[in-house]
């Protein structure tokens, strides 16, 4: 921590967002202390929040349900959570299933027993159930059945689960969905936004997540004690913090950047201002350089449980545990008493690390500068109504000049190659999900959704070079309505540098699980794991504190 | 399907956005229906049947009131109005309670706004967004014009008829593409989640 309060201005400008904003630096992503996990714990842990769990109507099957209370300053929160005895044959953590180990909502306030009923009817169908204003979120989770088992076989025992197993899974559930912002008759997203708690971005699923982690490691100890009696073990506190929340995602989460542009600035803006910030520090303190330290070899026992079977995943994992031992070995000559030590330290890195490597440092840099950067989390949110009305009186000059002013990057893809719109996004009919296809083998085009934003501005800029009209964009969008997205996003996202990715999604090469990544990030996930191109799993909370331990 | 569903204003949104998608509209102007829906959900007003008046006519190639909507508020100042529409209202344009939200924009850049007929007030839209409905109002235009003009109902979630919830449904899903063997293989389909 820096002793006096530092001026915030940066003197190093922010990185360019032609070099932020591509795809295979958002796919190095690291979770960073303004990730959205970190914001919530450092909120509970500052404003004092208490938890409990007042109900726990769990049968000796593991079947039942069960409440976890989260009082703040202000309101209440509570998890709530239906236990189910789930074959194995029906577990499945793709959004085929039907049927899960565990489904939860969460409450806004107390639920009452007529509530507990109504969320008993309809949260375990999960989307073929509805939920109302009263709750924020609907989610569930699936056992990793291998550590599970043996979680709760050793804790009957009387005995702690091995070590090694906990690290070789990392959590005892992992969840598949979890919903907000007024899906499925959830409260609407801008009608809980103005609570400090919530500003932040997807608080509420953080909140959720981190409930269910608890329930997890509380489930598991139930049935131990149902198998192994007066005998039974409770897990040590230090073996549970190994244990995060598992999570599966795919394609579906994707298209959430691109469909949020003035969100994607805000995160980007947040993260790179933190960084800036820190690079423009005159001097390195005794704490932060401590800090960053042990930050390091957090990082390096991070990596070193860090799995992957993917081989993109696993070339990235061998840079970053070579880009871990070379910024090791590089502290050992690095002058931190030089002016400007962490922009040097910054320089150095941009010289001689991976991509994988620089965004790890970024995150090592900023970790042990809360009292300079956590004021950021405020600015994470984004208003993203704002300039939704086309301002259509502006002349097709100055949009022009917009255009070319901020999309110049959209410039460099050559869509005459075909593989430069190989892939098409769309909505399947039979899941409501996103998926990606072959633009040349498969059906569908015709349903394409708009997210290829760099061949949508091509065709435009084709567009308006061959208008002859009147020079207005009224006059230019009644002629060309199937532009009227595109134009609408140009003109919503001037003055923000980082909300567009400045790459080509429709591109053959493209990998979904770079934009899964980015986001992931910003999350506070770890241990990301590609399955596919596709799809991922990856950890959340691992390491970090239970509501029992913060509870004031 | 019978009886209603209560939606969140984002679930109307995404609905109504989609359907006019698959209506045949363009993203954008589906975008600026989806908009205009949950715009009249707030107020208290029946989108998700209001839009079901033009939906289905528009597949079918008719005129729609949120591309009449978005000329009439984007259309050059006249007089204190945007004449985007020179020739006026089209008469027999369905769902016409879309045009109010683009009266709304007019009337936050430039006063009241109000529809009239021959007969006398249709509707008129306050630069707050409060609408005021007259005796004209209709399901669809008929001789009405748009000027300048001199309490919207509490908010509640919009409530929607399953006939209703079932039409928004069917178009909505015209912007779905069946799935094919190699989609779901790639989005991990067929895997086993038992480790």
């Amino acid at each position: 921590m820096t002793n006096a309060m530092p001026d915030l201005a940066p003197t190093v400008a922010l990185r360019d967002p032609d070099e932020v904003m591509r795809l295979s630096r958002m796919g190095s992503a690291h979770p960073m202390r303004l990730s959205f996990l970190h914001v919530l714990l450092r909120r509970i842990a500052s404003e004092g929040w208490r938890f409990d769990r007042p109900l726990w109507q769990i049968d000796d099957r593991g079947v039942g349900r069960a409440v976890y209370r989260a009082r703040g300053p202000e309101r209440t929160y509570c998890l709530v959570a239906f236990a189910h005895d789930l074959p194995d044959e029906m577990r499945s953590d793709r959004v085929i299933a039907t049927a899960w180990d565990a489904t939860f909502a969460l409450v806004d306030g107390e639920p009452t027993v007529a509530d507990l009923d109504r969320l008993q009817a309809n949260v375990p169908l999960q989307e073929a159930g509805r939920i109302s204003a009263r709750e924020l979120s609907l989610s569930r989770a699936n056992r990793s059945v291998r550590l599970f088992a043996h979680v709760v076989d050793r804790l009957a025992q009387g005995r702690q689960p091995d070590l090694a197993e906990i690290d070789a899974v990392g959590y005892l559930m992992r969840t598949t969905a979890v919903y907000g912002s007024g899906k499925f008759g959830a409260a609407d997203r801008e009608d809980i936004a103005d609570r400090p708690e919530l500003k932040a971005p997807f608080q509420v699923e953080m909140l959720s997540v981190w409930l269910t982690r608890a329930f997890t490691v509380d489930i598991a100890e139930h049935l131990a004690r149902v198998k192994g009696g007066v005998a039974a073990a409770r897990m040590e506190p230090g073996l549970r913090r190994r244990l995060g929340v598992g999570n599966s995602t795919g394609l579906g989460m994707a298209p959430f950047l691109v469909r949020h542009p003035r969100l994607l600035n805000a995160w980007m803006t947040g993260r790179e201002t933190a960084l800036a910030r820190v690079r423009s520090l005159p001097a390195a303190d005794p704490a932060s350089l401590a800090g960053f330290r042990r930050a390091l070899d957090a990082a390096v026992e991070n990596a070193r449980h860090w799995q992957s079977a993917h081989p993109a995943q696993v070339r990235k994992l061998a840079e970053l545990g070579a880009d871990l031992a070379a910024i090791k070995a590089h502290l050992a000559t690095w002058d931190s008493t030089q002016p400007q030590p962490w922009n040097a330290l910054w320089r150095w890195g941009a010289g001689h690390l991976s991509e994988e490597g620089q965004e790890a440092l970024l995150s090592l840099m900023i970790e042990p500068q809360g009292e300079l950067v956590d004021d950021l989390a405020c600015a994470l949110d984004a208003d993203e109504a704002t300039g939704f009305a086309i301002d259509t009186a502006m002349a097709l000059d100055q949009f022009r000049a917009i255009l070319a002013r901020d999309y110049a990057w959209a410039g460099g893809f050559d869509f005459t190659d075909p593989a430069q719109s190989a892939r098409f996004w769309y909505v399947s009919e039979d899941k409501l999900e996103p998926r990606l296809g072959d633009r040349r083998a498969e059906a569908g085009q015709e349903r394409e959704q708009p997210l290829g934003i760099a061949m949508a501005v091509a065709d435009l800029s084709a567009a308006l070079s061959g208008w002859q009209g009147d020079g207005t964009l009224a006059a230019f969008l009644c002629s060309h309505p199937g532009h009227r997205h595109t134009a609408r996003r140009v003109l919503m996202l001037q003055g923000l540098p980082y909300a567009e990715i400045r790459d080509n999604v429709l591109a053959a090469g493209m990998l979904p699980i770079d934009i899964l990544r980015c986001k992931l990030a910003f999350f506070g996930a770890t241990r990301f794991d590609p399955r596919s191109d596709r799809w991922v799993r990856i950890s959340l909370f691992q390491g970090l504190p239970y509501p029992d331990e913060v509870s004031a | 399907m019978t009886g209603a569903m209560e939606l969140s204003y984002s679930e109307l949104r995404s609905l109504v956005t989609k359907a006019a998608r698959g209506a045949g509209l363009e993203w954008g102007l589906a975008e600026e229906a989806g908009w205009a829906a949950e715009w009249l959900a707030r107020r208290g007003l029946p989108a998700a049947d209001w839009a079901m008046l033009w939906l289905g006519p528009r597949s079918e190639g008719q005129a729609c009131p949120v591309e009449a909507g978005c000329r009439l508020a984007e259309g050059p100042e006249h007089d204190g109005l945007p004449v985007g529409l020179p020739d006026g209202l089209p008469d027999g344009l369905p769902g016409p309670g879309y045009l109010l939200p683009f009266m709304a924009r007019v009337a936050a850049a430039r006063g009241p706004v109000a529809l009239t007929s021959a007969l006398g007030l249709v509707a008129a839209v306050a630069p707050d967004g409060q609408v005021t409905f007259g005796p004209c109002w209709g399901t669809k235009t008929s001789g009405w014009t748009l000027g300048p003009a001199a309490g919207p109902a509490p908010a509640t979630r919009p409530t929607v008829a399953r006939m209703t919830l079932e039409g928004l449904d069917a178009m909505a899903l015209r912007t779905t593409v069946p799935k094919s063997d190699s989609s779901s293989r790639d989005a991990g389909a067929g895997t086993m989640d038992n480790d």
